[in-house]
C-alpha cells in the first residue's frame, strides 16, 4: 500500500511534461517540479509562452451589441466586396515578398551558372574528343560516337596489350 | 471566476469554446434536440438565401459567440474583433448559395473566422515589420523584458498589462501567420489537430509541423527572455 502511495505520488519527466498542459495546480505536478530544476525551468517558459498568448488575446469574451448587428446589415447592404487585406495586397507587394525570400536561391543558381559558363569556355572545341585514349578509340569506335582509329592509334593499342601480356 | 489564478481566463474561454465545439471533436449520433436545432437552421439559411434578413440575423446570433471567440483568441482590440467578425458574416451571407444543406453550418462559419483571421495576421505581419523594423535588437530585448515583468506579476495594473499585450503582440508577430494561427488554436483554445485541419483546409500533418514550429520559436524566445531576466536580476542585487 506504501509502495503503491509513493507511486502515486511521483512521477517522471516525461509524464510530467505531458502534464503541463492541463497544470493549473495539479499535486503531483506541483511535487515533481519542486524536485526537478530541469522541469520546472521547462514549466516556467511554458508558462510564459501561454501568458504570451492570453495577453496577446482579447481579454474578455467579446459579445455582439446592437452596433454590431447594424454595421452589419448596412455592409450587407453595401453588396458583396473584397476584404480590405485581399485588397491592400498589390501585385508588387506579392512580388517583393517572394523575391526576398528567392534572393538566395537566385544567387546560388547564378554562381552555377557563371561557373558553367567559363569552365565551358574554357575547353577547346574538341577537346573532349582528343582526350580520348588510342585504345578507346580503336575498341569503341563502333559502339560510340568516337573518331575513327588512326594507324598510330592500332600500333599504340597492340603494343599496350603485348607489354601487358609481359607483365611490363 | 478564480483572480489569483492568472489562467482562470481561459480557462473560462476554453470552457465556452469547448462547449459549442463539442459535437465537431466527436461524430455521434444527434440528440432529438440536435435534429430538431439543425432542421430549423436549414430553414433559417433557406430563408437568408430567399435574401430574409430576419432569419440571417437570427443565424448570426446563434453563431456570433463562436466566431468572436475565435476573434478574439487573435486580436486584442474591439474595434478590430467586430470588423472581423462583421467581414466574416458578411462572407458568409454572399457565399450562402455554396453551403450545402444538412451540413453544419457552426463548422462551415468557423472555417470563414479562421481564415478570415489568417488573412488579418498575415497583413498585421507586414505593418509590424514595417513599423519595427529601424528598430534595433537592443531595442527589442528591452521591449521583450518588459513584457517578461508583466508576465510574472500576477495583479499588475491594467496599464501595464496593456504594455505588455503589446509587447506579447509584438513577440508573436515574429511567428509566421500560420504558425500563430496552429499554436493560437491548439494550445491557447484548446483544438485538436484534427479539428484545426478541418477549419485551416490544410493536412494534419502540416498542421502538426506548424505547432511544433511555433512553439520552437517560443521557447526559444521565452528562454531568452528568462536568461536575461534572471542576468538582469543578478545586475540589479550587485
Amino acid at each position: 500500500m506504501k509502495r503503491k502511495l509513493s507511486k502515486e505520488a511521483t512521477v517522471g519527466c516525461r509524464q510530467a511534461r505531458r502534464l503541463f498542459a492541463q497544470a493549473a495546480g495539479d499535486a503531483t505536478l506541483t511535487r515533481h517540479l519542486q524536485s526537478c530544476a530541469h522541469c520546472a525551468f521547462e514549466y516556467r517558459l511554458f508558462d510564459l509562452q501561454r501568458r504570451a498568448l492570453d495577453l496577446a488575446a482579447s481579454p474578455e469574451q467579446v459579445v455582439p451589441d446592437k452596433d454590431f448587428f447594424r454595421a452589419l446589415r448596412a455592409r450587407i447592404a453595401r453588396g458583396p466586396e473584397l476584404s480590405p487585406t485581399r485588397a491592400e495586397e498589390s501585385w508588387a507587394a506579392a512580388l517583393l515578398l517572394t523575391a526576398r525570400q528567392l534572393v538566395p536561391a537566385m544567387a546560388v543558381l547564378l554562381l552555377v551558372i557563371l561557373g558553367a559558363t567559363l569552365l565551358w569556355n574554357q575547353q577547346p572545341p574538341g577537346a573532349s574528343q582528343a582526350a580520348i585514349r588510342p585504345r578507346e578509340r580503336v575498341m569503341f569506335s563502333d559502339m560510340y560516337d568516337y573518331p575513327a582509329p588512326t594507324r598510330d592509334d592500332v600500333l599504340e593499342t597492340l603494343v599496350a596489350i603485348e607489354e601487358r601480356q609481359n607483365g611490363k | 471566476m478564480n483572480v489569483d489564478n492568472p489562467n482562470a481566463h481561459s480557462t473560462v474561454r476554453q470552457a465556452v469554446v469547448d462547449e459549442q465545439f463539442d459535437h465537431l471533436a466527436e461524430e455521434h449520433a444527434p440528440t432529438p434536440d440536435e435534429t430538431a436545432r439543425a432542421r430549423d437552421e436549414d430553414e433559417l439559411i433557406r430563408r437568408s438565401l430567399a435574401r430574409d434578413g430576419d432569419a440571417f440575423e437570427a443565424l448570426v446570433r446563434r453563431h456570433s459567440s463562436r466566431v468572436f471567440s475565435i476573434v478574439g483568441s487573435f486580436f486584442r482590440r474591439r474595434d478590430m474583433i467586430d470588423d472581423i467578425a462583421q467581414e466574416v458574416f458578411a462572407k458568409a451571407y454572399f457565399s450562402l448559395g455554396t453551403f450545402t444543406l444538412g451540413r453544419s453550418f457552426e463548422a462551415w462559419v468557423a472555417k470563414i473566422t479562421v481564415n478570415a483571421c489568417y488573412d488579418h495576421l498575415r497583413a498585421q505581419r507586414r505593418r509590424i515589420e514595417q513599423q519595427w523594423a529601424h528598430e534595433t535588437q537592443k531595442e527589442d530585448e528591452w521591449f521583450e523584458l518588459q513584457m517578461f515583468e508583466v508576465a510574472q506579476e500576477r495583479h499588475a495594473s491594467a496599464e501595464r498589462q496593456r504594455d505588455a499585450a503589446e509587447i506579447a503582440e509584438r513577440l508573436l508577430a515574429k511567428l509566421d501567420p500560420e504558425d500563430r494561427l496552429v499554436v493560437v488554436l491548439i494550445d491557447r483554445d484548446g483544438f485538436s489537430v484534427k479539428e484545426v485541419s478541418e477549419m485551416t483546409g490544410w493536412g494534419q500533418s502540416k498542421v502538426k509541423v506548424r505547432a511544433f514550429r511555433a512553439r520552437r520559436v517560443l521557447r526559444a524566445a521565452m528562454k531568452r527572455l528568462v536568461l536575461s531576466g534572471e542576468r538582469m536580476q543578478r545586475s540589479k542585487k550587485k
